[in-house]
């Protein structure tokens, strides 16, 4: 270990969460203190594998989260770490109100959420681009839903392109796209809905290594302008440590948060830190933690 | 250089001249080397049910200005287009209704496996009992024969769907209805317009099957005449016409698949 000291314990690990990120305070210092944006309380999620009866057969239910709790500060960026098949998904999916939970509840806002709402918007592993629309008309998918006047979101839509680099690809295809220029239209189109929570479960999976580094490089610029309060699903832990102000570490299934690692380094952060010692040391925390863990048969 | 950049320029629009010939030229081949194989054969056989290919021709070319010819397909085409345009009617909505409701998936999926691998001719007995030898019959009898290769696609192209972008849509709020307008429907155009040409196709044998068989009206009517009266020529040339009112109906289909594709 270095100079760095570790802050270990989930009440001191919030208090340094929202105390430690400038971006966050210059955005949103107002609402600090008001109570968690989103809050996680001991929840506990199941599946029944395919192939099991319809009877409610517990006996061959997977249980993929167990207890679960955490809290999100306002404008604070989370990453949630964990072995393969530990429910990380699964949590992302229900706190953007796409699966429901068996045991628990999700708040955001003090609020519980019963599904989706207009204050969450996910990016997901895959872009999930509709082939046969244009970028612009990718980007503004949500605003259509919401009735927003062509005009109107065309406008919103090419400014957006523009800010994750891809004017001049306005009318192309996702097929005439990259994985990574895909990824971007994911992330504008989740940004068009003006969403207070920014959901990304493993945006940059599917990436190759440099497209990967340059997508956290947009992300983080994209994210210090905004102040989004943002969960991130990830297996990279270089990536969590770059992007976030915690990391929730799981522990192998039934998923649970085993520990919450505050990330203290400055921001705004860049390219080079990775060699130093503070981001060595949690590297090594964390994959400390995280090799204690047994991977799940299948995916979460 | 300049001069082998234009040589290269010069020499890629000979190359594009040159591959449209051939594929113009290679069909054109083929089937003079047909006609010389068929007429070799007739030429063996003397049969009054085979004619040459020029006789053929020269018949084609007749039956272009025969009325009698134009009649007998329009009344068949009446039938066909009805059918085909009720089992459209049917075939489409059931199809998307199966493949976005699992109940009524697991409700009629062996029915449509059994409509798919029966072979529909043998239940024109029973619709022509039911409904005697009538324009009804025939229609119900096409609509048979294309029903379940109209809803299969239609089924298969709603299921297919990735259900990330269905995730996609509900994360942002969407409603059932706009989730059928903004992803579904996009989503299985393709198939929809592939279940169109194969449930055409089989709307043609049905019509075609029943008049042969059964209700000798139409195209079947004008076919048994041609058989009856030796008249070889003339019946090729009427198959060949028949052939082509297909291929000109599935290429209006392929056009409509490209055009929603780009769409």
């Amino acid at each position: 270990m270095s100079s760095f000291a570790w802050q270990p314990g989930e009440t001191k690990a919030r208090e340094l969460s929202k105390t430690m990120n400038p971006t966050t305070q210059a955005g949103v210092s107002a609402s600090i203190g008001t109570g968690p944006h989103i809050d996680v309380n001991r929840v506990s999620k199941s599946f029944r594998p395919s192939g099991a009866n319809g009877r409610g057969d517990d006996a061959r239910s997977v249980v993929a989260l167990q207890d679960t709790s955490f809290e999100v500060g306002r404008g604070e960026f989370v990453s949630v770490v964990g072995p393969s098949g530990c429910g990380k998904t699964t949590l992302l999916r229900m706190i953007a109100g796409l699966s429901s939970v068996d045991a628990g509840h999700i708040f955001v806002d003090s609020k519980r959420i019963s599904g989706p709402g207009p204050d969450r918007a996910v990016v997901f592993q895959h872009a999930s681009l509709l082939p046969w629309a244009s970028v612009v008309d990718n980007i503004a998918f949500g605003l259509r839903l919401r009735k927003i006047p062509k005009s109107e979101r065309t406008t919103k839509a090419c400014e957006l392109a523009a800010l994750v680099g891809l004017s001049g690809f306005e009318s192309h295809l996702p097929g005439q796209l990259s994985g990574g220029m895909q990824q971007r239209v994911g992330l504008a189109r989740a940004l068009a809905v003006d969403p207070q929570i920014l959901l990304l479960d493993e945006p940059f999976g599917a990436l190759d290594e440099i497209t990967r580094r340059l997508m956290q490089d947009e992300l983080l610029r994209i994210w210090s302008g905004t102040g989004l309060t943002s969960v991130l699903i990830t297996h990279s832990v270089d990536e969590a440590i770059l992007l976030s102000d915690r990391i929730l570490v799981m522990s192998g299934r039934p998923g649970r948060v085993i520990e919450e690692v505050p990330v203290t380094m400055r921001r705004p952060r860049e390219r080079g830190m990775e060699r130093t010692p503070e981001f060595v040391d949690l590297r090594e925390h964390v994959w400390e933690l995280l090799s204690g863990q047994p991977a799940a048969q299948a995916n979460d | 250089m300049s001069y082998s950049v234009e040589s290269r320029h010069a020499g890629s629009g000979v190359g594009r001249v040159g591959h449209a010939l051939l594929r113009v030229a290679l069909p054109a081949v083929v089937l003079v080397i047909v006609c010389l194989v068929w007429n070799w054969y007739v030429g063996t056989k003397h049969s009054f049910y085979l004619a040459t290919a020029g006789a053929i021709f020269r018949a084609f070319i007749s039956e272009l200005g025969d009325a009698a010819v134009w009649r007998a397909l329009w009344t068949s085409d009446i039938s066909l287009l009805v059918g085909f345009a009720i089992a459209v009617a049917i075939g489409v909505p059931l199809g998307l209704v199966i493949g976005r409701i699992k109940r009524v998936d697991r409700l009629l999926a062996p029915y449509l496996q059994i409509a798919l691998v029966t072979p529909m001719a043998v239940l024109m007995p029973i619709v022509l009992v039911a409904l005697g030898l009538s324009r009804t019959a025939q229609i119900v009898v096409v609509v048979l024969f294309a029903l379940p290769f109209v809803v299969v696609p239609t089924r298969g192209g709603v299921v297919t769907i990735p259900g990330d972008w269905l995730d996609m849509a509900s994360s942002y709020g969407a409603r059932e209805l706009q989730v059928w307008r903004l992803v579904l429907l996009p989503g299985a155009t393709h198939a929809i317009v592939n279940g169109l040409r194969l449930g055409f196709a089989h709307a043609l044998t049905g019509e075609i099957t029943v008049e042969l068989s059964l209700i000798a009206i139409g195209i079947g009517q004008l076919i048994i005449r041609y058989q009856s009266h030796y008249q070889a020529a003339a019946l090729f040339a009427f198959v060949l016409l028949i052939s082509i009112q297909s291929i000109v109906a599935m290429g209006l289909l392929s056009l409509i698949q490209r055009k929603v594709r780009r769409a």
